[in-house]
């Protein structure tokens, strides 16, 4: 038979000893009535052991017991019916439909993988998912970057990994984490973690790791910690300042939408302006070429006019 | 689809294939196979391989699927659903949270089944992770089926170029995905060309009533003219801003652009980062632009 087809039916025979069992099984029964183990005791040892760390990168949780408490040597392993089993409560239709629409919003092959196997685990428990249910439109996650698997992966083996990252000034530096979290904001993916070199908890962006993420050391070295919050590392930095801006009639759109309107004449709006950063400002200002113009304060306008200076000294 | 499996997917299958069949008793084996998103014949060897399965060598599976139609008895040990993995509780909880962005305040019932759902799937996992739509979905639902339909729209559009709204009548051809961002490539009747937009400026869209079909496919695109600039810092900015990056000589490096005012615009904004060094007629265009801009600023 086909070396794929005795793999796989080893590991599902295994899985069905170790649910089916209401004991410990030891090594030796497990062996002598699984067939595929073959080779001497070594062999048969290092494919249980392989065999084993599959099943738990399925999400199987293999247990391991003693027999005699006073008699640590012979283990068995078991595998408990309520852990291995989806838990979830009876849904609604709209919880169903909601659900099919988070799954169905993939369009990327390789996630959409797990996607799918998430909705054939819920079609299994007998529920039927109607997105006619639901009257708004399934949104739709674009994303081909195969690192954003291998970060989910890691994520969820609490393995750290290493890439090489693209800085600010074009150059590249080996980073190491221990990723924390992963998200997507404005089209960009971003993996959050523990910065091993930095000591610190540093954000990336995917599209700036040119290598692929390198596995490094074992699983379960780490915990995320209890307050990590990714949706709290790619929040906005809030607009708690207020500056004087001009925008000429019916221009620069974009500055719009954080400004109160103060007055107005012929030519220009005047408005009160929130934002966050200094260095964002005069970007945005200087960006509009010549729509905008900031009034104040006068700290912020003066770097704004060194600015210009220096693009008028460089430009001759 | 119907890539090759490898012996962990394929056994994580055949785990999820007996509690479907189970309770789905007499599936026949084509729709099996586009549930599970694999070919014909990987669910036939897939079968087959469950069918070597069984408490004991003497206690196996019981399946029948010859007919085409697909059951199975004696397999109760393995007729449990199982829990969902971190993964796929992760890739189910980016899915409910841009719905959560794109429901809108407004709809409170489905918010909260929303935040029911991300407790029950883990509360834990659902920390771990954050998505925020770059694009409308009723936008790109309306675009798509425009495209499909060969209709057009009315968009209101804010131009990335120089941060205007314009009222447009255009034609939606091809979704593109680029860089992170979402693209519309449609025929602008206005303008009697094809152009490109970002999907997330499009501010409003109106179905053309009555409608506009059709309309000349080929036109004119903007000419690209490549320029020369020095970076004195944040390079990388550059590399993901423009096109056509070379690097020519020390900080010195030629660029393509299609819009001359879009550049003006960058080379401002990055205030001294970006140098115009060539060629001298834009450099000499844009030197007199910021001579005027200090004018205005002081």
């Amino acid at each position: 038979m086909h070396t794929v087809s005795r793999k796989s039916e080893r590991l599902v025979n295994l899985t069905i000893a170790l649910l089916a069992t209401g004991r410990w099984l030891t090594k030796s029964e497990l062996f002598a009535s699984i067939d595929g183990y073959s080779g001497d005791i070594q062999a048969q040892e290092r494919m249980f052991e392989r065999d084993k760390e599959e099943l738990r990168n399925l999400g199987i949780e293999i247990e391991v017991g003693t027999f005699d408490p006073l008699f640590e040597d012979e283990v068995g392993y078991r595998i408990r019916p309520e852990k291995y089993r989806l838990n979830l409560p009876n849904l609604t239709n709209i919880q169903l439909s909601l659900l099919s629409s988070a799954a169905l919003s993939w369009n990327s092959a390789e996630i959409h993988s797990q996607a799918t196997s998430a909705l054939v685990k819920l079609n299994a428990l007998g529920f039927s998912t109607d997105l006619d249910e639901l009257t708004i439109p399934t949104p739709v996650i674009a994303n081909s970057d195969e690192k954003l698997q291998q970060v989910m992966d890691a994520i969820a083996m609490r393995k750290a990994i290493s890439f090489s990252y693209r800085n600010k000034d074009y150059s590249l530096t080996e980073r190491v984490i221990e990723p924390y979290g992963v998200g997507t904001k404005g089209g960009y993916w971003y993996v959050c973690g523990y910065d091993l070199d930095r000591k610190a908890i540093r954000l990336f962006r995917l599209n700036r790791c040119v290598t692929q993420m390198k596995e490094q050391g074992k699983a379960n070295t780490y915990s995320v910690p209890s307050d990590f919050s990714m949706h709290h590392q790619l929040a906005t930095r809030e607009r708690s300042k207020i500056c004087k801006i001009a925008l000429r009639m019916n221009r620069a759109q974009a500055l719009r939408k954080y400004s109160t309107l103060v007055e107005a004449d012929d030519e220009w709006e005047y408005f009160d302006f929130a934002y966050s950063d200094e260095a964002e400002l005069i970007h945005d200002i200087l960006w509009q070429r010549g729509d905008a113009k900031l009034l104040g304060p006068a700290e912020v306008v003066e770097k704004l006019r060194s600015s210009l200076t220096q693009l008028v000294t460089i430009h001759g | 689809m119907a890539k090759k499996s490898n012996p962990t997917d394929k056994a994580a299958r055949l785990l999820d294939l007996v509690p479907f069949i189970y309770s789905h008793q007499g599936i026949p084996l084509k729709e099996l196979a586009d549930i599970f998103k694999v070919s014909e014949s990987e669910i036939v060897s897939d079968l087959n391989t469950l069918w070597m399965c069984g408490e004991s060598r003497f206690d196996l599976v019981d399946l029948e699927f010859e007919s085409g139609f697909v059951t199975i008895r004696n397999a109760e040990a393995l007729n449990l659903v199982r829990s969902l993995s971190t993964q796929e509780t992760m890739t189910l909880l980016f899915g409910l949270d841009m719905l959560r962005e794109d429901v809108g305040p407004e709809r409170e019932d489905l918010l909260s089944e929303i935040q029911t759902l991300r407790k029950l799937l883990s509360a834990q996992i659902s920390e771990l992770v954050s998505a925020t739509p770059a694009v409308n979905s009723q936008t790109l639902t309306e675009l798509v089926a425009a495209m499909s339909k060969r209709s057009s729209l009315n968009i209101t559009y804010n131009s990335v170029s120089d941060d205007t709204l314009s009222e447009r009548t255009v034609e939606p051809l091809e979704i593109i995905q680029r860089e992170g961002k979402t693209y519309l490539l449609a025929f602008c009747h206005t303008a009697r060309a094809r152009r490109t937009f970002r999907v997330d400026r499009i501010i409003k869209v109106v179905q053309c009533d009555p409608p506009v079909h059709g309309g000349p496919v080929d036109a004119v695109i903007n000419e690209q003219f490549k320029v020369e600039v020095k970076v004195h810092s944040n390079l990388r900015h550059v590399y993901e801003t423009f096109v056509d990056v070379k690097a020519k000589s020390g900080e010195t490096f030629e660029i393509s652009v299609f819009n001359k005012d879009w550049l003006f615009r960058e080379v401002l904004a990055a205030a001294g980062a970006i140098e115009l060094v060539g060629p001298e007629s834009i450099r000499r265009e844009f030197s007199a632009l910021v001579h005027q801009m200090g004018v205005t600023f002081r």
